[in-house]
């Protein structure tokens, strides 16, 4: 028996942005943090917050707000890449960000969208930024907290932050419940996770689980089966307005998710299914 | 008998009906609003005509736009507003706001720099704006000046900004001026014969101090037959413990065409700030020296102001409060000006 609740994507939705981070512990970071559960990793977004930087040489900033966004794999998540998603403005200068640095180590910033100027009172620089952090770093950052600094080209001194040790530990305790609730689903989908067929290895980033678990059980179907599911879809790829005949679980398990996916993803789907019959 | 070209037909078919249904839900141009909330009340003193204190909101908002065209090219464009104002509209009052008055362009960037079309700041009028006019000098420093030889914002330029080379920056900006018939300006058309060339350069030595050029030149300034010409250095210097200086000088000169008279004008800034964490100060002097027409100078028409300022950033806004001795046109406008705004860029 499919549990929708148990399958369905955990998604909970961001709060609004925390000014004081420094007063709000990790159990609300925790609540607040918002969970994807992919097919073979947790994705898991931090809520907003708004820092200060810990020091400025030469430059003002007026705004900055930030959170973290790491796509965990179910195994070796430590060796996998998380981002920092940053909004900064400052009072403007001839230059803009261009590296962050973490552990004496300089990375490149890339621009979310162009930067911007506004000028009333002030003059205001606005950049939307993000930058890759090894999640291994953001581990060991769980209980001092995450220091980075951003620079300007050639530059040795800049915007000095630290993203608080609560709010990684928030992240890190949302996604320990996270690694159950995988866990718990791909048990009961029959084993899904633990074999990978080469047609739902097709390695597609951002996938969402429906996606993903549609190939998956595609897979897993006859070729008849396959064919049946193909007419099936197109007929229902708006609304599912009539069931599939199924005669085996795995079949069973493919329209299911292929109702989970939304209309776009139907289409794309069928177009994937298609070309990737047996 | 299974058919997938057939399948594959109709699945084309359902999936541009699926796209074009979701046409405004997944916009890939990311527009996106903006703006600036900027309120303030100022008192002008008795001079400038305003009895009393009155309010100026000079919000305004805007509209921006991007999205890749290739790999190292992104396109992006920006509508933005000008001041909304208190619109005296008992007294037919104008209405300020309109979408297209401040910077509105079309830009292309890479990792070879950023270009835009459209309605943008001169790159010396930039440097003018920021830092050199803030505390409150622009009425001397910004538009008080005797001789015009800059514009600000242009309508008709292409504008090159480069990326940072190695803490170098500098801009190239070339255009034609705005009809001087106020009639026609809203069409685009620019007076014949009239362009401008301006260009900056900024570098940051050693974490501390950045320098700053700037310099513009025109035919047909402003859609009359003079030819102008005027440069612009500056510094800025981070120093220790929360302080900074700025200082700039510019000059330009206007050449009448056909009374072959020429006039110039040499200004300059000076701004000292301080910031405690969040709340800072700053006090500047500015001072328009005395014009010369015909190699003559021109007596009491200088003008100065002196200003500070306390302001304070929270949570990206900035309340201040300032207070300016104006003394222009050669002490015959001599006011105190005290303003207190608050702003926020959203």
């Amino acid at each position: 028996m499919i549990k929708p609740l148990l399958m369905a994507v955990a998604v909970i939705g961001l709060s609004a942005c925390a000014a004081n981070p420094e007063k709000t512990s990790a159990n609300e970071f925790a609540s607040n943090t918002e969970v994807e559960l992919g097919y073979n990793s947790v994705k898991i977004a931090g809520s907003k917050i708004s820092l200060k930087p810990t020091a400025e040489h030469g430059v003002k900033a007026s705004n900055t707000v930030l959170y973290l966004l790491s796509e965990l794999p179910r195994d070796n998540p430590q060796d996998s890449y998380s981002y920092v998603f940053l909004d900064v403005s400052y009072f403007q200068t001839s230059n803009e960000f261009t590296h962050a640095k973490i552990n004496s180590q300089l990375i490149d910033l890339e621009e979310r969208k162009v930067s911007s100027q506004m000028c009333n009172d002030n003059c205001v620089t606005n950049q939307w930024l993000k930058f890759p952090v090894a999640t291994a770093d953001i581990i060991d950052a769980r209980e001092q907290g995450l220091p980075f600094e951003l620079l300007f080209e050639g530059s040795s001194k800049g915007l000095k932050y630290v993203i608080p040790a609560v709010y990684i530990d928030g992240m890190m305790l949302r996604y320990k419940q996270a690694n159950i609730d995988l866990n718990t689903i791909n048990g009961q989908a029959g084993n899904a996770a633990v074999v990978a067929t080469p047609v739902a290895a097709k390695a597609k980033s951002q996938q969402s689980t429906a996606v993903e678990m549609t190939e998956y059980w595609f897979g897993k179907v006859s070729s008849a089966e396959q064919e049946s599911f193909i007419s099936w879809a197109l007929k229902n790829r708006k609304k599912i307005s009539s069931p599939l005949k199924a005669d085996s679980k795995e079949m069973e398990m493919l329209a299911y998710w292929f109702a989970e996916a939304t209309v776009a993803e139907r289409s794309e789907l069928l177009t994937w299914a298609v070309e990737n019959i047996n | 008998m299974f058919k997938k070209t057939l399948v594959a037909a109709a699945l084309a078919t359902a999936s541009m009906g699926a796209n074009a249904y979701e046409i405004g839900q997944n916009n890939d141009f990311s527009v996106e609003v903006y703006g600036v909330a900027a309120i303030s009340m100022v008192d002008y003193g008795k001079l400038a005509g305003k009895q009393g204190p009155v309010l100026e909101n000079e919000s305004r908002i805007g509209f921006r736009a991007g999205k890749a065209m290739t790999d190292n090219i992104e396109v992006f464009m920006q509508i933005e507003g000008g001041y909304v104002d208190n619109i005296d509209w008992a007294h037919g009052g104008v209405a300020g706001g309109t979408l297209g008055q401040r910077d509105t362009f079309i830009g292309l960037k890479g990792d070879w720099g950023k270009v835009r079309f459209g309605r943008v700041l001169t790159p010396m009028y930039e440097l003018i704006d920021w830092p050199y006019a803030n505390p409150g000098l622009g009425a001397s420093w910004d538009w008080g000046g005797d001789v015009a030889y800059y514009y600000d914002r242009q309508s008709n330029t292409v504008r090159y900004d480069s990326p940072s080379l190695g803490g170098l920056t500098f801009a190239l900006a070339a255009g034609r001026d705005d009809d001087s018939s106020n009639a026609k300006s809203t069409s685009g058309s620019a007076t014949k014969d009239s362009y401008y060339f301006g260009g900056n350069v900024n570098y940051t030595i050693a974490d501390m101090v950045t320098l700053h050029g700037g310099f513009e030149t025109a035919d047909k300034f402003a859609g009359n037959d003079v030819d102008t010409f005027g440069y612009l250095l500056g510094f800025e210097a981070s120093l220790p413990a929360g302080f900074g200086l700025a200082g700039a000088f510019k000059s330009g000169e206007s050449k009448d065409n056909v009374t072959k008279i020429k006039s110039t004008q040499d200004s300059y800034s000076v701004i000292g700030q301080y910031w405690a964490g969040s709340l800072g100060f700053k006090l500047g002097y500015t001072a328009n020296l005395e014009h010369e027409v015909g190699g003559v100078k021109v007596k009491d028409m200088e003008d100065n102001i002196v200003s500070g300022q306390v302001m304070y950033v929270v949570n990206g806004f900035v309340p201040y409060l300032r207070v300016a001795e104006r003394d222009l046109d050669g002490g015959s406008k001599k006011d105190t000006v005290v303003r207190v705004g608050l702003e926020y860029g959203f």
